[in-house]
């Protein structure tokens, strides 16, 4: 596999804020989580390979009481919006010296369509049991 | 004043509810009692508004700004509104990572999001699980509410 690819078979992590500053139920996913901010090029994710549950948690600016979500990249490579069309993402590494396991999701319906690409997403995603052995 | 529910710039812009708003929306957009008893999951709504405002920037632990207060108060103005009208199921309230807030409403495979992306203009989704219907449009500032109302009742019903 070169440097540049990332198998369909890894697992990716992505940090869930917890909703309970503003009394949301704890279990639930939102669309929010898998919507771009204007400065960003894809969402950031954490190939399980590299990085795991807790290191995910550990990260500089993590929130305590966050949570981890996690799909596959076949997953996220196959997406499809609600009407069945295909969302053409892609997960690419982005990783550094100082955050090794980095990725993206990335593509231009973040963008085009970024409401359906959200919600297709967060449909993707399931919360992890935590690193504590809590069920989500 | 209008015949329809509207998006109104005094409504959005309000803030806090007052004793009645009935302007700009057609009697029977509203319950017998409208102005008198209050949508039940309202309260709740404000406090996570008030929340939500409150945040502090990198709250989502991926660097997000604080939320913007102008978007915050735009939210509540357009969901005090939304809550006149009866019998419309309870969202779930979330900060975006841009500043805004949305509104989301899920039930009987069915899905509707309402995000306020400006001070006057919200974008919204609605989604059909098992119709494989996926909608998407805006609402600005005037506008009449009825689409965002036929959303949601429909979310609301578990008739097909």
């Amino acid at each position: 596999m070169s440097e540049g690819t990332i198998s369909d078979d890894e697992v990716l992590y992505r940090r869930i804020p917890p909703g309970a500053p503003w009394f949301e139920p704890p279990d639930r996913i939102s669309s929010f989580n898998f919507k771009l901010r204007p400065e960003e090029f894809g969402i950031s994710v954490y190939r399980a390979r590299l990085v795991d549950a807790v290191g995910v948690l550990n990260k500089p600016g993590a929130i305590p009481g966050s949570r981890v979500a996690q799909a596959t990249v076949r997953q996220i490579r196959a997406a499809q919006d609600n009407k069945g069309n295909p969302l053409r993402l892609d997960v690419v590494p982005v990783s550094d010296e100082n955050d090794p396991g980095h990725a993206e999701i990335r593509g231009a319906v973040l963008r085009q369509n970024p409401k359906s690409a959200a919600k297709a997403l967060r449909d993707l995603f399931r919360l992890t049991r935590s690193p504590a052995g809590d069920a989500p | 004043m209008t015949d329809q529910l509207t998006m109104s710039s005094r409504l959005v812009d309000a803030g806090p509810r007052p004793a009645q708003r009935t302007e700009g929306i057609a009697a029977e957009d509203l319950p017998p009692s409208a102005g008198e008893r209050e949508c039940p999951w309202l309260p709740l709504v404000r406090s996570q508004m008030q929340a939500i405002a409150s945040l502090p920037q990198g709250w989502d632990s991926y660097g997000a700004p604080r939320p913007d207060a102008r978007l915050v108060s735009a939210a509540q103005g357009l969901v005090e509104c939304l809550a006149q009208v009866a019998d419309l199921p309870q969202p779930h309230v979330n900060p975006t990572r841009s500043g805004g807030v949305q509104f989301e409403w899920e039930a009987h495979g069915r899905y509707f999001e309402l995000e306020i992306v400006a001070e006057r203009a919200a974008e919204y989704l609605y989604c059909d699980e098992v119709a494989r219907v996926e909608e998407a449009g805006n609402v600005f500032e005037g506008e009449s509410l009825e689409q965002v109302l036929a959303y949601l009742r429909r979310v609301g019903t578990s008739e097909r």
